[in-house]
Order: structure tokens, then C-alpha cells, then sequence
């Protein structure tokens, strides 16, 4: 069987810039994955590509060992790969109901029953504290609450993927390990996990591998201890004084 | 189950259906009626678009027109029965959406304003170069004219439009369109297919304007044809939609009510004077209360009743 997901070979050209630069790896099912590097090397274009947000100048992105590279976005979604974005996003004047309704319903589910969907979307609701606020606006929730529900909303699509994009920016600390044992717990639902964190205790604890991104290049990938210890990963994120051979 | 809303609607339509053979319908309330069904219909049918999906058309009249100039030549010209050239009105309305949707839906914001602007008047000019006159004098329809047949033709087209707008706020579809009004790239990322949903919305809008525009042939019989056209058509129900409420149900026809009582109590005295009314009222909504009456009305409601005790499960 092939690796859930396969990133080939991925060049990103904006205009002369390059993004990023012959990108390659792939995760394994039930996998949680952590994807660093330091501001601008490319891990939230990297994120676009293989939602099908931008489409990749070079390079081929399977799925299930199908190619999803030149799909559009919303049928990568129903192919069942669910995204969280960098600024929370969620629909602001629909109720926090309706929000993950649109995920239960459009989503990669197979169930179509009107009850059922209801149902799913209080479960996906209930697993982030909100579901006493399920009539709520999503503009009258907290921002903690807005990314909870985001969460809930891209669950509720049922994907065999999600990519978390700087999730835990702006928590405190107890919330940090909230997510950090959210994050764990969704390996028990099958679901693989992609991290772009910045917070490295919080993706050194979740991820059971890490890939480092570096001004668009791929400079290391392994378990997270190695990984902190890499000179190259060092000198990327420190500078290069700090690397003592 | 029935509650006091339910009832309340139920009685209205009840009302409204008997109205004509009661001794107080008369031809003035009937005639009064007829323009509110019609600038009830047609805001409707704007907000489908504009209200759901989020993308302000300001060519809405052009569609207006497609259904009153083609149901008038079949119904008029052609000697069809008005049921059938009202439908066919429609659908044609709907086809030049098709057609007009797969271009201009590729635009966003006030792009997409302007361009259906523009492709209206140039419609409203073409058709006015075309068809310059009055097609024919309808006089062997006028000296039979009879106004209740028109009424419960608005009557029916109206209750069309309200009928698909509840469905619609209320299915999947709808939900998908709101996803899409409310963010585009997030909809996307749940596989909402956002092209799909944005012309689904147009053709719809589309045709129940041409429906409105098909009504308002069979109610008022004879005029230029280029004057359904009008841009007045598209701002009319752009007013009355975000006066009443935009994306609502419920908003254009509060709008259109309030639009038409302001502009026939206040025309009689003052010519006129109803639209600077609205255009002030319009920019005081727009700023101060964006979600227009039924805002208002939902923050009194949350007042009467204690929160939390509103919602069902």
C-alpha cells in the first residue's frame, strides 16, 4: 500500500521568487507529522499546494496513491483531506452549528440523513467544549473559541488528513498542552495529522516526526530529538554562530 | 407543529387569498398590492444572489425585463395562454444567466457589480434601439382588463419566491451558499464547490426576476419595452432588500411593504420625495444597522425573551 501522502518533487514559483524548491516526502497513514521552519520557508504555500489552494509549478502530490495535484480545492476537501488556516477563519454570521453542518454536509461523509448530519455535527461540537454554544454566531465566540470551532468544522468533513496550520499561536500555556492532547487523541480517530507549529515544545511532544523547511528547501526530516539536533537545523533557525562543531 | 408564527402566516395568506372577493378589495387596494407582490418578488429574487451568496448584481433589471418583454410578446403577440409565456419568460431569464454567469462569475466584489451593470444597460439600450416603440396597443385586452387575475398571478409568482427561499435557507444548498458568501477559500476547503453554488444562485435569481418581470407584463400591459430594463428595477430591490434585511427571508418583504406604503402615501403629496427618503435610510441602515429591519426586530425579540429560551433542539 502506498504512503497516504506523497509530495513529489514540489516547485513553487512566485512570479521570480522561488517558494519552494524541490520538496519531497511522504507520511503514512495514522501518522502525526510536524512541519517546521523558520518564518517564510515556505510551509503555509506548502499547506496551499496540497489543498489544491495554489496549484504547484513543478511537481506531483498523490493521495492515496492517487494524484491530486491540478484538482481543485474542493474536491481534494471531499477526497478527504480537512485544513485549519493561519488567521481562524470560521463563518462568522452562521452559528457554530451551521459551521460544522457545512463540514458534515459537504465533506467526505457517506451518510446523508438529515438527523444524522445534525447529530454528527453536535458530536463534532461536543469533542471542543462548544456545543453548549451550537446556536451561538460564530462572531460572538472568543477567539479561542472561533479556532476550537474551525477545528470542529474541518473534523466534521471526516478526513483521513488534516493540516493544522499554526494552531497553537496566541495560547497560553494550558491551553498549549489542550491542544497538544487534542492533537494525540486524533490518532486514535485514524486521522493523520500534518503540524506547522511554532511553538517547538508543543511539536516536539505531538509529532512523531518532524520535516524542516528551509527558505523553500527540505533540509532535514527524522524523529524530533534528532532533529533538534541537526547543525543545519540549528544554523537555520539560530544563525550560523550558534552551531559549534 | 403550529406555532403562533405559523399561525400568523397561515392567516395572512388565508386573508390575502380571499381578499378580492371580500367588499373592501377594491381595485385601488388590489392595484397597490399587485406593485408590492411584484418589488416583493423581485427583491427576493435579488437576494437569492445577493443576500445568500454574497455577490451584488446591479443588473438585476435586466433580468426584470427578459421575463416581461419575452412573456408580453407571447402572451400579447403570440396569443399564448400568460401561464405559459410567464414560464417560458422565466426560463429564458435563467438561459441568459447561464450564459451571462459563466464570464461574470469569474469576477468578485465590485467588479462583479460593474460588470452586470454595465451588460444591463447595454441591454436596456439595445432592446430600447431595437424595439423603440410600444409594440402594439393592447386594446382588445385592455377593454376586457380585469385586475384580480392579476392579482393572484403576483399573488402566486410571490409565494414561488418565498417558497424557494425557505427551502433554501434551510437545505444543504443554502447552507453551502452562505458558506460561500461568508468565505470563499474556507468554503472551499470543505468541498463546497464554490462556482456551482455562486450560478446555481444567479440562475435562480435570475429566473424569479423574470417571473416578477412576466407579472408585472401581465399587470400593467402596455409601456416601452425598454422600461423594465430600468436600472430603477435593480436599485429598487438593492433598497428594499438591505432596508428590510439582507439574506434573509423575511428582510425584502418587510422592505418592499415599507417601500411601498412610504412611496404611495408620500407620492400623492409630494412627488417623489420617497426616493431621497430612501436613499437616506438606505446609507443609515447600511451604516448603523447592516442587518436592516429584521435585525431590529430579532434584538427586540432577544430582549422579550430571556436568552437561550429561543433556541429549539
Amino acid at each position: 500500500m502506498p504512503a497516504l501522502l506523497q509530495v513529489e518533487k514540489i516547485v513553487k514559483d512566485f512570479g521570480g521568487l522561488r517558494a519552494l524548491s524541490n520538496v519531497s516526502f511522504s507520511v503514512e497513514r495514522g501518522e502525526t507529522v510536524g512541519l517546521i521552519g523558520p518564518n517564510g520557508s515556505g510551509k503555509s504555500t506548502l499547506f496551499n499546494i496540497i489543498t489544491g489552494t495554489f496549484r504547484a509549478t513543478e511537481g506531483t502530490i498523490r493521495f492515496n496513491g492517487e494524484t491530486i495535484s491540478g484538482l481543485p480545492a474542493h474536491q481534494i476537501a471531499k477526497q478527504g483531506i480537512a485544513r485549519t488556516f493561519q488567521a481562524v477563519r470560521p463563518f462568522m454570521h452562521l452559528t457554530a452549528l451551521q459551521n460544522v453542518l457545512i463540514g458534515s454536509m459537504y465533506g467526505s461523509r457517506t451518510t446523508h440523513g438529515r438527523d444524522q448530519l445534525r447529530e454528527q455535527a453536535y458530536a463534532a461540537l461536543k469533542t471542543v467544549n462548544l456545543a453548549h454554544k451550537a446556536e451561538r454566531e460564530a462572531q460572538h465566540l472568543t477567539v479561542m473559541e472561533r479556532k476550537w470551532l474551525e477545528i470542529a468544522r474541518s473534523l466534521a468533513t471526516d478526513p483521513q488528513l488534516i493540516l493544522l496550520d499554526e494552531f497553537m499561536a496566541g495560547l497560553n500555556p494550558t491551553e498549549v498542552s489542550e491542544a497538544v492532547e487534542f492533537i494525540k487523541r486524533l490518532k486514535d480517530r485514524n486521522i493523520t495529522v500534518i503540524v506547522v507549529e511554532h511553538i517547538m515544545k508543543a511539536i516536539m511532544s505531538c509529532s512523531e516526526r518532524i520535516i524542516v523547511l528551509n527558505a523553500g528547501t527540505k533540509i532535514a526530516e527524522g524523529l524530533p530529538a534528532d532533529v533538534v539536533s541537526n547543525p543545519e537545523v540549528i544554523s537555520a533557525y539560530l544563525g550560523d554562530s550558534h552551531v559549534h562543531h | 407543529m403550529l406555532n403562533w408564527r405559523t399561525g400568523a402566516i397561515l392567516l395572512l395568506v388565508v386573508a390575502l387569498i380571499a381578499l378580492p372577493q371580500l367588499p373592501f378589495g377594491e381595485k385601488d387596494l388590489l392595484t397597490l398590492l399587485i406593485s408590492l407582490f411584484i418589488l416583493a418578488a423581485l427583491s427576493s429574487s435579488w437576494n437569492i444572489l445577493g443576500g445568500f451568496v454574497g455577490h451584488i448584481n446591479l443588473g438585476h433589471g435586466a433580468f426584470f425585463g427578459i421575463g416581461s418583454l419575452v412573456t408580453r410578446s407571447l402572451w400579447l403577440d403570440q396569443g399564448w395562454h400568460i401561464l405559459a409565456a410567464l414560464a417560458v419568460g422565466g426560463v429564458v431569464a435563467a438561459i441568459v444567466a447561464l450564459i451571462v454567469g459563466a464570464p461574470a462569475l469569474r469576477l468578485r466584489g465590485t467588479y462583479f457589480a460593474i460588470g452586470t451593470l454595465a451588460l444591463a444597460e447595454a441591454m436596456r439600450l439595445t432592446v430600447g434601439n431595437v424595439l423603440p416603440r410600444v409594440s402594439r396597443l393592447p386594446g382588445p385586452e385592455l377593454r376586457v382588463y380585469d385586475i384580480e387575475p392579476r392579482y393572484y398571478l403576483a399573488l402566486v409568482v410571490l409565494a414561488l419566491i418565498v417558497g424557494v427561499s425557505v427551502w433554501l435557507s434551510r437545505s444543504r444548498i443554502g447552507l453551502g451558499m452562505m458558506a460561500v458568501r461568508e468565505d470563499e477559500e474556507a468554503a472551499r476547503s470543505l468541498g463546497v464547490n464554490v462556482f456551482l453554488h455562486s450560478m446555481l444562485a444567479f440562475v435562480l435569481s435570475a429566473f424569479f426576476a423574470g417571473l416578477a418581470g412576466g407579472a408585472f407584463a401581465f399587470f400593467h400591459v402596455g409601456y416601452y419595452p425598454n422600461y423594465t430594463f430600468g436600472p430603477v428595477w435593480t436599485f429598487d430591490a438593492v433598497i428594499v432588500t438591505y432596508v428590510g434585511g439582507v439574506g434573509t427571508v423575511a428582510g425584502p418583504l418587510l422592505g418592499a411593504i415599507f417601500f411601498v406604503l412610504i412611496r404611495d402615501v408620500l407620492a400623492a403629496n409630494l412627488v417623489n420625495i420617497h426616493l431621497i427618503i430612501f436613499g437616506i435610510l438606505f446609507i443609515a441602515i447600511v451604516l448603523l444597522l447592516p442587518g436592516g429591519f429584521v435585525e431590529l426586530l430579532k434584538r427586540r425579540g432577544q430582549r422579550l425573551i430571556p436568552a437561550g429560551a429561543s433556541t429549539e433542539h
